[in-house]
């Protein structure tokens, strides 16, 4: 591939994206030279490009840029681990319906039916707050449990009809393990469908862990989280409208960076 | 070929010629046509010979990316493919029908079958709604449609194949056009249908002039008087439906007769 | 026929609504102690007891879920813990302001959505619709709530043309409605681009272009009957979403909705508040979506009409 194919390629700027993600998630604070939790009053509210605060400083002082790494590493592994989690729960399930068919396909379908009308934020603050407390864990689970029928719907209409085809039943003839058989024959025909799902879903979860934690649910008290620092930043955006504008654009990019990346897969795909 | 006097010639298309507009790569080089009034004339050849590409040029109806860039087509004597849209838009419909291959999906599928004939009714005669109307279920009667009056208030989905393409037809001949163009018409039909709505159209074309384009040389001996074999875009062979089904001159044409199914190949034209 | 799917629906509709009362009655009664919630604050253990006793909390917990299902039935949803009025009656009292809200969205939302979508369906290659896609793409991108936060600091906050929240007249419902619609405007625009564009190249319209139908006749008659057809579907999602989904909007905005009571009475442990505002939600949302599949049944004929008997 030459240089000029490289950089008109659309993989280019989702590359960039991903690189920096990859590098705050291992490196830290250690990125923006500064720790994200050290309050400095003498230097609050400070303007982005001040000399040693590139994005500025919040209303204690803290050094916006660490933050707002600190709350990357925070977003994007919630919505990693909360995708993961809904992947394997509802592909699963789906997988399982799609072959078994009566009770467990009636399950699915009145279970869709009851997780749309049923408001997912009621679920999500109810199941956090049985779990106690809110870290990371918790988010995660919540995310994930209140949200795995989406795959599993979509799943199960693929599945329905891959079982059906005389490949698939050529090889559940041969007397395989119900393991081998979707791990080696279902699965793999799925992916094109779920490659596309992950992704998109990924982008949900963003949305939904900055939306939980904007609300103040999720994330521990003081915790420099992307819907807490928007949060917080509402207080002051007269005087400091960086506060809330780092965090959203911050947000939208990842956001739209996921999407690209999903649409692109689709097309690649189909 | 005997002296035609220039009122019998109902369509004229002289060095037709059909370009990609990307590219400029050349579809159909140069191509000549005639059809008498009361004849049909069969356009044969395999897909990609430029035999639809060359009915749609002549109803001014290509698609986009392709251009006709030179020749004449000539509608009852008046010249008409430098018209401007607005006046092609008086020729299609009116003095030009159209048949197209898929019955159901060349009907809006959530329009009756009804509103499309009494739309074009009104757009070329000048006709209240109620006119149009009664015009419509007339048209649908003569097209031996079951309970025709019904018919007009039905939606594609709820007739058959050949049920549709009868409403087709109707709708096609619903204002006396000096020309029908059929493309496949009963290429998407059962056999047994295809027989039917084959004499139905020669019916039909009595009095005006008929080209119907087709890969099925079974189905265009049936009603043609005359055949046309196209082969990458040019006119290999060309004659009286009867002398080309006997004494085929080219290897391709006989290669279509080949592989047409046998007993099939009845000259039904010329009366 | 009709009446089996009635049937059906009926049998869908109480599933979802006992599934939601018994999930919601176990999830309430895990997260904590209502009797504690209830004492306040500096409460004594006894005092604390009284009130578990008074309000049957120290009943095993399948005798409760059983009352309450008979509470339920005969339209008893309880007393606010906070303030002791009626749960329904607060739940009733802030759905106008959710219903308002979504009207107005869902309103604006096609007003501006079908005819964009069907300018953007006309062209997949022309220049002056290039821009407007990419600002799309983006916009999509957009959280719903970080819209709202963006906007407050334009209009609100820097040039202070705009009252930032709360709910009294027309010049605090702009901001909210805006922020609604720019979350839901570019699916819906997508659709009804993707739908236009997929009629404009059906053979019916070949039939109608051979008919001598000009362009326009085309576009307005042929084409986008079906391609809104296509887009009752997202706009009946949209419309049942903002019945559930305006909680951090309405939050944001303090619009006294269903969707700000359920916030607040989460957070302050109001179980009967919670559950009426939940029933509520799936009540409307089982309505909405049941009203969507009509209005589909209504517009399309291929689902009206079942296919002639003598075919």
């Amino acid at each position: 591939m030459s240089l000029a194919k490289i950089i008109r390629s659309p993989l280019l700027p989702l590359g960039m994206v991903g690189v920096v993600c990859a590098l705050t998630m291992v490196l830290g604070d250690a990125l923006s030279g500064h720790d994200h939790r050290a309050i400095d009053l003498t230097a609050r509210l400070l303007p982005p490009l001040s000399p040693d605060h590139l994005l500025g400083t919040d209303e204690l002082g803290r050094d916006q840029l660490a933050r707002l790494l600190t709350g990357l590493r925070w977003s994007v592994g919630a919505a990693f681990c909360a995708t993961v989690i809904a992947f394997c729960i509802g592909s699963a399930f789906g997988i399982l319906a799609a072959h078994k068919g009566g009770i467990l396909g009636s399950a699915l379908r009145l279970l869709t039916t009851f997780t749309q009308s049923f408001p997912s934020f009621v679920m999500a603050v109810t199941v956090i707050a049985i779990l106690g407390d809110s870290g990371f864990v918790a988010l995660t689970l919540t995310l994930g449990l209140v949200t795995w029928p989406v795959f599993s719907r979509v799943v199960y209409a693929e599945a329905r009809s891959l079982f059906q085809r005389e490949y698939v039943q050529a090889a559940e003839m041969t007397g395989m393990s119900k393991m081998r058989l979707y791990l080696h024959h279902v699965l793999p025909a799925l992916i094109p469908t779920l490659s596309v799902l992950v992704v998109f879903h990924f982008a949900e979860m963003i949305v939904a862990e900055g939306a939980l934690s904007f609300l103040g649910i999720g994330a521990p008290l003081g915790a420099a989280t992307w819907g807490a620092m928007l949060s917080e930043g509402r207080g002051y955006m007269l005087e400091a409208p960086w506060l809330t504008l780092a965090p959203a654009f911050a947000m939208v990019i990842i956001i739209v960076s996921a999407h690209r990346l999903g649409q692109y897969l689709r097309n690649i795909t189909r | 070929m005997s002296a035609v006097t220039h009122s019998d010639i109902a369509l004229d298309v002289k060095g037709l010629r059909l370009e990609a507009v990307e590219g400029g790569r050349v579809l159909v080089p140069s191509l000549d046509l005639q059809i008498r009034r009361g004849e049909i004339l069969g356009l044969v050849g395999e897909s990609g010979s430029g035999k639809t590409l060359t009915c749609f040029g002549i109803a001014g109806l290509l698609p986009t990316g392709v251009r006709m860039t030179a020749g004449e087509i000539i509608l009852d004597g008046q010249r008409i493919d430098n018209r401007s849209e607005k006046e092609w838009r008086a020729i299609r419909g009116g003095q030009i029908g159209m048949i197209f291959q898929d019955p159901l999906s060349s009907f809006n599928p959530v329009k009756t079958i009804g509103s499309i004939l009494i739309e074009s009714a009104r757009r070329h005669q000048n006709l209240s709604k109620a006119e149009a109307r009664a015009l419509a279920i007339d048209i649908l009667k003569s097209m031996h449609l079951p309970g025709s009056s019904a018919c007009v208030d039905a939606y594609p989905h709820q007739l058959s194949g050949g049920q549709r393409q009868r409403a087709m037809i109707g709708l096609a001949l619903i204002n006396n056009p000096a020309l029908l163009l059929a493309d496949e018409p009963t290429t998407a039909l059962d056999p047994t249908v295809q027989l039917q709505i084959l004499a139905l159209m020669r019916r039909k074309v009595s009095n005006s002039a008929g080209l119907m384009v087709t890969h099925d040389i079974a189905a265009a001996a049936a009603i043609c008087d005359r055949l046309v074999v196209m082969l990458e875009g040019q006119i290999i062979e060309e004659g009286p439906t009867r002398t080309i089904l006997s004494a085929p001159q080219h290897d391709f044409t006989r290669q279509l007769l080949a592989a047409a199914p046998i007993g099939t190949l009845t000259h039904g034209g010329g009366q | 026929m009709a009446i089996r799917k009635l049937l059906s629906g009926f049998r869908d509709f109480a599933f979802v609504l006992l599934a939601t009362v018994t999930v919601l009655f176990f999830l309430l009664r895990l997260t904590g102690d209502p009797a504690i919630v209830l004492a306040g604050e500096g409460a004594t253990a006894d005092q604390i007891q009284a009130i578990r006793v008074e309000n049957g909390f120290d009943k095993p917990l399948v005798t409760q879920f059983v009352s309450t299902i008979f509470r339920l039935a005969q339209g008893d949803f309880g007393k606010s813990l906070l303030d002791g009025t009626p749960a329904m009656e607060k739940v009733l009292a802030a759905l106008p302001a959710t219903l308002m809200l979504a009207a107005m969205a869902i309103t604006l939302n096609l007003i501006v959505s079908l005819p964009l979508g069907a300018w953007l369906g006309q062209s997949q290659t022309s220049r002056s619709r290039k821009p407007v896609r990419a600002f799309l793409s983006v916009l999509q991108g957009f959280p719903g709530f970080v819209i709202a936060l963006l906007l407050i600091n334009l209009f609100a906050a820097s040039l202070e043309w705009l009252p930032s929240i709360g709910f009294s007249g027309p010049a605090t419902w702009i901001l909210p409605v805006v922020s609604v619609v720019c979350f839901l405007a570019p699916k819906l625009i997508r659709v009804v681009e993707a739908n236009t564009w997929a009629a404009l190249n059906a053979n019916f319209v070949r039939t109608a272009r051979s008919i001598g139908a000009s362009d326009n006749v085309i576009l307005w008659r042929h084409v986008l009957p079906n391609s809104l057809l296509g887009a009752v579907a997202l706009i009946g999602a949209e419309i049942a979403f903002m019945l559930t989904g305006l909680v951090v909007i309405e939050t944001i905005f303090a619009w006294p909705g269903i969707g700000w009571l359920l916030v607040q009475s989460t957070l302050n442990l109001d179980f009967p508040v919670v559950q009426a505002v939940v029933i509520v939600m799936v009540i409307s949302v089982f309505l909405s979506n049941a009203l969507t599949e009509a209005v589909q049944v209504i517009l399309d004929p291929r689902i009206r009409v079942g296919a002639r008997a003598d075919k």
